[in-house]
């Protein structure tokens, strides 16, 4: 069973295992029948049994190419994430002297710009960025939030 | 024509495979590989060497010299295409993270000297003491921890199995198997008998899992209220446990139900890199991770008007008001 395409050929078989009912085929010798359930003996095999995936073979062209082509990518990731980190020092130092300063000012508002509330967390209604719009873009008809103590 | 030889670059699918390290075929595949590996750098050692000179200058570390030998690191394989969750990271949350979990004058714990020994009084332990805020220093995801044990193992190892698939399709990593470090005599375990199993997800596979788990998996689980108000671990890490019926929400197990004997409950830990509870509720709530959320909260932050803190407004919206 060392072809790369063995994996189908168990994926066939376990149509016909279905279909043939599990507790319906009796095994002889309970001990090795991995508890009289052949969706065992099929999951073991997928696990421990499955034939590695035979090697890839390139020409040194292909390799250069290969790595090159790698090279420039580790290049973008760098750069994209040296932007990043470039920008997050940026704003963090503008926040560090923004507190300083406000420090200086007045202690009772930097005391309470320091005071953390324990359970902050995102709202729930936090959209995660998708590839494309929702089915609904707004709902007109929510109720509007209370007004916070705060405003 | 000029002829070439065609290097093998073997065994660079041990990455992809379902393969286990405990098959005896993953170590005849490395004994196989080492052979070759070994064949190729005797067999062009002076010219190779050169090019592997060439190559390193060029800062890749990852593989070696082209010509004379084309084996592939075993380096993480990315993909090229984007993660949709570490993109909301780093896009969206990241910098709200930094600011509110800002702290302007950072508390320093006692330093302990190397080799003392300190026993804090009732089964405490110490904890990893936080860094001061910076730029660098903002809580990130950094690894999920899916782990299944099954009380059916005790009776027969096999029992195990449906856990094990269970996992990997979730994940699809392969986990590895745990075996009991102690015996317990009451519950009929051995030690050493295969009891369960664990598997870490980082990087892309990490926030694969953590988006099916947000979008598909908590909304469809029942009377579901969230995680408690106050979970966390104390250094950052939050865990939360799954009863078998959760198993099979997960769309990999739910359109082939049937192939599982067993379904099996398990417990996920998000390790994240920030040191305190409320960082780290902070964090997991940006990726959509629901909390429950309790009318009587913190009064002190609450009772008097502050200045404006840009952070502080992402949470008015959805916050109960007390008087």
């Amino acid at each position: 069973m060392s072809s790369p395409f063995a994996r189908t050929a168990l994926t066939k078989a376990t149509s016909l295992m279905r279909a043939g009912g599990s507790s319906a085929i009796p095994k002889k010798g309970g001990g090795n029948s991995l508890n009289g359930e052949p969706r065992n003996d099929l999951i073991k095999k997928v696990l421990f049994d499955a034939p590695p995936r035979p090697p890839v073979r390139l020409s040194p062209e292909d390799m250069t190419r290969h790595e090159t082509i790698e090279r420039a990518w580790k290049l973008v990731r760098q750069q994209q994430k040296q932007a990043q980190e470039e920008g997050l020092a940026r704003k963090f130092e503008m926040m560090r002297k923004a507190n300083a300063e406000l420090e200086a000012t007045s202690a009772q508002l930097f005391k309470h710009s320091q005071t953390k509330e324990r359970h902050a967390v995102f709202p729930r209604q936090l959209r995660t960025l998708t590839d494309t719009p929702p089915k609904q873009i707004w709902n007109y008809r929510q109720p509007a939030a209370a007004p916070s103590p705060k405003a | 024509m000029s002829s070439f030889r065609i290097r093998s670059v073997p065994v660079r699918a041990l990455d992809l495979g379902l393969l286990p390290k405990s098959s005896p075929i993953y170590h005849a595949a490395l004994q196989i590989r080492a052979k070759s590996t070994a064949a190729a750098t005797t067999a062009a050692s002076p010219r190779s060497n050169d090019l592997r000179k060439n190559q390193s200058n060029n800062n890749n570390p990852s593989s070696e010299a082209s010509t004379g030998n084309t084996t592939l690191s075993q380096a993480p394989i990315y993909t090229t295409g984007l993660s949709r969750l570490r993109e909301h990271y780093t896009t969206s949350i990241q910098e709200d993270i930094m600011i509110t979990s800002y702290r302007h004058h950072h508390k320093q714990k006692k330093q302990i000297p190397e080799g003392v020994k300190v026993e804090l009084k009732g089964n405490k332990h110490l904890k990893p003491s936080p860094r001061a805020s910076s730029s660098t220093e903002i809580p990130e995801l950094v690894k999920i921890d899916v782990h299944c044990m099954m009380k059916e193992a005790i009776t027969s190892k096999y029992n195990l199995l449906s856990g094990v698939m269970a996992i990997q399709s979730i994940t699809g990593e392969t986990p590895e198997i745990i075996f009991a470090k102690k015996g317990v005599h009451n519950w009929k375990l051995r030690k050493g008998m295969p009891i369960g199993c664990r598997v870490t997800l980082k990087g892309d596979k990490m926030y694969q899992f953590l988006d099916k788990l947000v979008e598909v998996v908590l909304p469809k689980m029942k009377e579901w209220p969230g995680l408690p108000e106050g979970s966390g671990d104390g250094t950052g890490n939050i865990g939360m446990g799954f009863p078998p019926s959760a198993l099979s929400l997960f769309p990999e197990i739910e359109s082939n139900f049937d192939m599982y004997p067993r379904m099996t409950g398990f417990g996920i830990t998000f390790n994240t890199t920030a040191y305190t509870n409320m960082d780290a509720r902070l964090l997991m709530s940006g990726f959509n991770m629901p909390f429950q959320k309790s009318n009587s909260s913190s009064a002190a932050a609450r009772k008097e008007s502050s200045a404006a803190v840009g952070a502080a407004k992402e949470t008015e919206v959805s916050k109960p008001k007390d008087a």
